[in-house]
């Protein structure tokens, strides 16, 4: 005789897989099935009340979109540091080539945007293969050298080819518009944006999942190892390098189209740490965990911002003087905290409520 | 003539800013060989030494030599309360997650050196001894400015090459860098030698930021020094000491000369065209030994 708990976890939360068919799933029970389904119709329903002009507004949208690309792009960095382990201090650079290669295609030659964008990708990934090279002679610490190196190489490209990308002022981009449909107001833009993440999210969890993904693991957790048991490094080490790369690119190509305007300050080497500490305090090695990183990095300033504002305007408007350098100050102290703290990142605090709540209505039954 | 005084002046000049270059890169591999880890705040501790001294000379109206002192032992402590409070708790974690904690330390620092007030963002400018000061040999002109430089620097070269050569304690650090766990077993307390690591990088900062501030002048992001360091650095190896000297004096050279010879914009980028060069080339640096691979 089965008991309660034995049918609900048989049901629901299913711990023992028994094939790799099981093991390979995207969503590894019904709950957590559930529960993203759950999600997805909470986003719709206020979506569609905000189109009534509830809720969320024009500003509350735009947070969105950068909460997407800069998904699209930590996903990419995710790929190549949490599941190759290979360290890129040059993320942002990737975004910045996308971004301006969208920005040249589109105000030069009138290309349309979705094809910018993945020319954006494709020309990253270019560029992406291209560092990666040394990556058949040297890795770790000097794989990061180089990567470092390229950072400041684009930086200063795009600064001071000053014929091809206008230097500091930067290129203006038109309004997106896609089969028609302008993306003017950054609701419409979120659509677009949200519907190209889910695809790039469902992309990288397929990498993950297949052969090539379980290659990237291998390299990671031991590379010589990997060799010995017939992966090609250098070619996969590549491959995380261009995929990598890749999502960097269509997340600047689709930064620059949100914020119409593609300047070289967006991709400079902070943001390629800013990147860099989103995976970490996600959760290195863990897709669901870089979603909790970028928006924990992404809404820091984003409330640290309202917060000053309101203690200016409570108390003495010379606060937002004193506390502008507080963004920094609060991101320095969040990731030294973080790392000490919980090394594991968010993904391990998600982890444990997760535990609890795969049981949760009969905690106490579960044997 | 004038051709060939330019060129020893642009190289003098090179040698000077090299030697700073040299002194933060040193503290680079002094705490990478220590610990395997690469401290990017190393800029930050140039910063932070050259406010330190500027607010002893300009508010406090110390001598310029007390200054130094000061600014040497209150970093030399700093150092150590950093690695106590910070680093010695992230002893075990993955090296990309202490290198993260590093530039997360280096933000905290640049960003709490705006908010303190008299610092803020503002660039500064103090008195030394060698201000306007120039020895003229021939029609070569040399400002004291530059010859202190070198000359502190090469002093503190010595220093610390009689420290680690004959001391108990720079044979320990020596011992340890080479083989962690023998080193133990040898009955050195190797938490002690991280503290110690950590106070020499950052009173070499420290020192680094002192000698700067005239060249440069003080403000929260000469800090950015680091990323030239860096590939000087890694041009010596970055596990060797003379290594990391040379590098620094090969990059202020070229950088100098680019800065002069070539078109605007090149100075800022010739650190990382060499570097590039050295990764494809030479990965090991000129001073370095290729490691073996094992399983």
């Amino acid at each position: 005789v089965r008991s309660l708990s034995d049918i609900y976890n048989a049901y629901f939360s299913s711990t023992v897989v028994s094939s790799y068919r099981e093991d390979e799933r995207i969503f590894r029970t019904r709950f957590i099935r559930a529960w993203f389904v759950i999600l997805l119709i909470l986003m719709a329903f206020v979506f569609i009340l905000s189109l009534l002009g509830i809720g969320a507004n024009e500003y509350h949208y735009f947070i969105g979109n950068l909460i997407l690309v800069n998904l699209i792009a930590a996903t990419g960095l995710q790929l190549l540091v949490g599941f190759t382990g290979l360290l890129s201090l040059g993320h942002a650079a990737f975004m910045g080539v996308g971004a301006y290669t969208s920005a040249l295609l589109i105000t030069k030659w009138g290309c349309p945007f979705i094809l910018a964008i993945l020319m954006a990708g494709l020309v990253a990934s270019l560029f992406g293969i291209i560092v990666g090279i040394p990556s058949l002679r040297i890795k770790g610490f000097y794989l990061m050298v180089a990567t470092l190196a390229f950072q400041f190489v684009i930086e200063y490209m795009i600064i001071h080819w000053d014929k091809l990308t206008r230097g500091i002022r930067g290129i203006e981009l038109p309004t997106p518009r896609i089969f028609g449909f302008s993306l003017e107001d950054h609701q419409a833009f979120f659509l677009f944006a949200f519907a190209l993440a889910v695809l790039m999210l469902w992309g990288a969890k397929n990498f993950i999942r297949s052969k090539i993904g379980r290659a990237f693991i291998a390299i990671r957790d031991g590379d010589i190892s990997a060799e010995i048991i017939g992966i090609s490094i250098f070619r996969y080490k590549l491959l995380s390098f261009a995929i990598s790369s890749f999502y960097a690119g269509i997340a600047g190509a689709l930064f620059a189209s949100l914020l119409r305007t593609a300047i070289p300050e967006d991709y400079a080497f902070l943001h390629s740490i800013i990147f860099l500490a989103m995976v970490l305090v996600g959760g290195v090695g863990r897709l669901v965990g870089t979603l909790f990183g970028v928006i924990f990095i992404t809404l820091v300033p984003v409330l640290l911002d309202l917060l000053v504002s309101f203690l200016a305007s409570a108390f003495d408007p010379n606060f937002t003087i004193y506390l502008g350098p507080m963004k920094e100050f609060v991101f320095g102290g969040l990731i030294v905290l973080f790392i000490i703290f919980e090394p594991e990142g968010l993904v391990g605090v998600w982890i444990r409520i997760r535990d609890y709540f795969k049981i949760w209505p009969l905690p106490y039954v579960s044997g | 003539m004038g051709l060939i005084n330019e060129f020893i002046q642009t190289i003098l000049s090179g040698i000077a800013i090299g030697c700073v270059y040299g002194l933060v890169a040193l503290g680079f591999v002094l705490i990478f060989k220590a610990t395997e880890v690469i401290n990017f705040a190393q800029g930050e501790l140039l910063m932070l030494g050259a406010f330190l001294c500027y607010t002893l000379i300009t508010f406090l109206h110390f001598p310029y030599w007390v200054s130094f002192l000061v600014t040497v032992l209150f970093m030399g402590l700093f150092g150590l309360v950093l690695e106590r409070a910070v680093l010695r708790s992230l002893v075990g974690e993955p090296v990309y997650a202490i290198v993260i904690v590093t530039i997360g330390i280096s933000f905290f620092l640049r960003s709490a050196v705006s908010m303190i007030p008299g610092w803020g963002t503002d660039t500064y400018g103090f008195q030394t001894p060698f201000t306007e000061k120039f020895v003229r040999t021939g029609q070569l002109v040399l400002s004291w400015e530059q010859l202190s430089v070198i000359m502190i620097v090469t002093a503190l070269i010595l220093i610390l090459f009689f420290f680690f050569r004959y001391t108990r304690v720079g044979t320990a650090m020596r011992a340890t860098s080479q083989n962690q766990l023998a080193a133990v077993y040898m009955g050195i307390s190797v938490t002690r030698v991280f503290s110690l690591t950590w106070t020499i990088a950052a009173v070499l900062g420290g020192i680094g930021g002192i000698l700067l501030a005239p060249i440069t002048f003080v403000h929260m992001n000469m800090g950015f020094i680091g990323l030239k360091a860096f590939p000087a650095a890694v041009l010596g190896g970055f596990r060797s000491l003379p290594g990391a000297i040379v590098g620094g004096l090969i990059i202020g050279i070229t950088e100098s000369l680019a800065g002069f010879y070539l078109p605007k914009g090149w100075k800022d980028i010739a650190a990382w065209v060499i570097l590039i060069g050295v990764l494809m080339f030479r990965p090991q640096g000129l001073f370095g030994i290729q490691e073996k691979k094992k399983v």
